[in-house]
């Protein structure tokens, strides 16, 4: 029988991938998709919460942190996008760049 | 029964697709495993009945942001085979990491089993479950007890469209990269 442990698990796993990639990876591209992870095992947590006491603010801040995930996302990619615009990114330059 | 069959079945996309992220050279390959993790989240939402986040885990996160991600790649051309060393060797910040969310992930687990009540409430007993709250009480709660945190929320996604758009609008006189 599942308990809410089992949800615990999977975000914990989850979150911890997520902070593998940020700290680990040196592509700033994958960087941003590991955040996106991290932030998609927060809302786990939080929609199980909200079912196993069966209340819905964990559902309306899951939806908040959405919201959050999507502005990252965007501001994120402008940063890269205007970093490398109008330069061929396989080029020798990019280590330095995509580096952190 | 049939419901953890299918928790361990999504769990396990999940965590694979999440593992193959971390680990591809290639970012558009990353970018693919990304969305397969969403959606499987997706699913875990489905089943926990939270069909509100399920709609917009599918929408936004698996539809809109990796999308974005695509775009952005194949605009950039970032998506090609990429050189030298892939990862940093941080190992001693992510032992410590792992130590400190295990041990919140434990102290979490033991806060949960120490209360009798929410114990019996295991999500398949139907007999002792909790109704599962409904989309109308979502808004309820998210129009109601958040409602600053909504609008907080909604003056950061403006600031972060008028900064995009501010970022990467093109200076006079040069023509090259996003057109």
């Amino acid at each position: 029988m599942l308990s809410i442990e089992h949800y615990f698990f999977l975000s914990f796993a989850l979150f911890l991938l997520g902070v593998t990639g940020v700290v680990m990876r040196r592509n700033a591209l994958v960087v941003l998709m590991s955040v996106e992870l991290i932030l998609n095992a927060v809302n786990i947590n939080l929609a199980a919460c909200s079912r196993w006491f069966g209340d819905a603010s964990g559902q309306a801040v899951a939806i908040l942190l959405v919201v959050v995930a999507i502005a990252e996302a965007v501001v994120g990619l402008a940063i890269i996008a205007a970093v490398f615009r109008g330069r061929d990114a396989k080029s020798g330059d990019e280590k330095e760049l995509l580096s952190w | 029964m049939s419901n953890s069959v299918v928790f361990y079945g999504l769990a396990g996309i999940a965590v694979l697709s999440a593992a193959l992220m971390v680990t591809r050279r290639r970012a558009m390959q990353s970018a693919a495993c990304l969305a397969v993790t969403l959606l499987a989240t997706a699913g875990i939402f489905l089943q926990l009945q939270s069909r509100i986040l399920f709609g917009m885990q599918i929408l936004l996160f698996a539809g809109a942001i990796v999308a974005l991600f695509v775009t952005v790649m194949k605009r950039l051309h970032l998506d090609g085979m990429p050189q030298g060393k892939q990862f940093v060797r941080r190992i001693g910040t992510l032992m410590l990491i792992v130590v400190v969310l295990g041990g919140e992930t434990a102290l979490m687990i033991w806060s949960v089993r120490k209360r009798p009540v929410a114990r019996l409430l295991a999500f398949g007993s139907s007999a002792a479950a909790k109704i599962a709250p409904d989309a109308r009480a979502v808004m309820r709660s998210l129009f109601g007890s958040y409602l600053l945190a909504f609008e907080i929320a909604v003056v950061l996604l403006v600031v972060a469209v008028v900064g995009a758009v501010v970022m990467t609008k093109q200076k006079a006189g040069r023509g090259d990269a996003l057109d």
